[in-house]
């Protein structure tokens, strides 16, 4: 039986927790705030001071529950326990199963924003209301600006101004056409096929449901880490971008390069 | 406060229809290329420090664009033929084949324009060939890519090829753009820089306008 240690982005909450409440491994998780992809270096750090936090000689490895979102990931190094982490642009992959199936549905259809318990929980997660106007078709601020940033806004601009550089942040959507549900049998008692369905009809996008697989990170958290899908980063090594079908490999961690 | 001024301060300050009469009223008595270059151009010099101070976020900056054009669209029927001539280049710009993201771009291309490029906007998720078609047809300085995922800047590899393929990477710059680029990584890709804002952009390409007669570097590794 491995013990690892899970630092995760509460993104797949509750995928994580699912597959460690049956795992032969015995599992501590660690969740953190999602959003860090729109902030990357905050959110490196904060994963980096997890890392450091953790005792020496405690796990067999440290789970990294990250995409290279937004380069999050570039970087990353550890003192002592092995870093393994899943070879993947972004969390989406973890909810697919695998970074050849995303990379299909993407070819496919680049415009589809998808969704997943995760994305539609974790505002709420955070005192938010899942029906603010604001933005509420996405898990975070998108761009980060929400909601003191509208108060500032308003101060600064006036409200009918600030109201429009809310509607200004959703222009980043303007080619998307779909939504898609990645959804699993234990989360269809949710209702999450008709949270989506609401926000498709909203934004003008085709409703999708997608079945997610858990295999990866069933993988990820078994200890059955083939190197074509996870990275395992050892003492002295730090987390670089490839840029290639690998998306992430090893450079030698300097030290005094921080 | 003079009207070159008020008109930079007018685009800064989110202010559209001010930035339209002031544009219109400093058209009376001052040359166009004037008020676009030192006023309009201004305006968005500024808000570009005040959004690398963290100052302001992207959709006041993406507003600021714009009030921006809504000035632009007032200045360019006075814009003489003698006017085009004071680009300092020429970019051809789209999002890369795969991205459908726009927000990117569509800062970039006004903060080009305002700082002296000519620029052709291909819009998104453009294809390698309409690239190659748009580089035989405009004879640009510099290709500018939009990436805006790191799945996507991936991409970058497979347009310079087509590029080369067609005979046309020695004649043009390529230039990566989006949250998430590297400049080491979009030089193994074979481009010859990226640069993750369009204030910084504009740097890089005014030093390669300065040092056009030397052949780009970047071919795909």
């Amino acid at each position: 039986m491995l013990h690892l240690k899970v630092i995760a982005c509460e993104i797949a909450f509750r995928e994580i927790c699912h597959l460690a409440a049956g795992s032969a491994n015995l599992i501590d998780l660690e969740f953190l705030t999602q959003g860090h992809h729109d902030h990357p270096e905050q959110g490196r750090t904060e994963v980096q001071q997890k890392i450091e936090a953790v005792p020496p000689g405690k796990y067999d490895a440290i789970l990294l529950g990250y995409g290279l979102c937004s380069n999050i990931l570039a970087g990353l190094h550890t003192a002592h326990t092995p870093l393994v982490i899943p070879r993947a642009h972004d969390c989406i992959t973890l909810f697919l199963g695998s970074k050849e199936r995303y990379q299909k549905l993407f070819n496919t259809r680049p415009g589809t924003y998808y969704y997943t318990s995760g994305w539609l929980e974790c505002r709420r997660r955070r005192g938010g209301k899942a029906t603010d106007s604001l933005g509420a078709f996405l898990p975070a601020n998108a761009i980060g600006v929400l909601p003191s940033t509208y108060l500032q806004w308003v101060e600064k601009y006036g409200e009918e101004k600030a109201r429009y550089l809310v509607e200004v942040m959703d222009r980043w959507t303007e080619h998307y056409t779909h939504g898609a549900l990645i959804d699993y049998d234990f989360t269809k008692g949710l209702g999450l096929t008709e949270q989506v369905q609401r926000i498709c009809s909203d934004r003008g996008w085709k409703f999708e449901q997608i079945e997610g697989d858990l295999s990866l990170l069933q993988r990820w958290l078994a200890g059955d880490w083939p190197e074509d899908q996870f990275l395992i980063v050892p003492p002295s090594q730090q987390v670089v971008p490839t840029y290639d079908e690998k998306i992430v490999g090893l450079s030698p961690h300097d030290p005094n390069g921080e | 406060m003079e009207i070159l001024e008020q008109i930079a301060q007018a685009v800064v300050s989110l202010d559209q229809v001010g930035v339209e009469k002031l544009t219109r009223r400093a058209l009376d008595t001052l040359s166009p290329y004037t008020v676009l270059a030192e006023g309009l151009s201004r305006g968005m010099q500024t808000i570009g420090e005040q959004f690398k101070a963290g100052d302001v976020f992207i959709p006041e900056v993406m507003v600021a664009c714009d009030c921006y054009y809504a000035g632009l669209k007032v200045v360019r029927p006075y814009l003489s033929a003698s006017d085009d001539k004071q680009f300092i280049g020429k970019i051809v710009i789209g999002s890369i084949h795969g991205d459908i993201h726009t927000v990117g771009k569509d800062v970039a291309v006004p903060v080009f324009e305002a700082a002296g490029f000519n620029v052709i906007d291909l819009g998104v998720a453009v294809p390698d060939e309409r690239f190659v078609a748009a580089v035989k047809e405009h004879h640009p300085d510099i290709v500018g890519l939009g990436t805006y995922m790191t799945a996507t800047f991936m991409h970058t590899r497979e347009t310079v090829r087509a590029l080369a393929d067609a005979g046309l990477r020695e004649g043009v710059r390529v230039i990566c753009g989006g949250p998430s680029v590297d400049s080491q990584a979009a030089q193994r890709m074979g481009a010859d820089g990226a640069s993750d804002n369009a204030w910084a952009a504009v740097e890089v390409m005014k030093g390669w306008m300065q040092t056009r007669n030397t052949k780009p570097q970047g071919q795909p590794q």
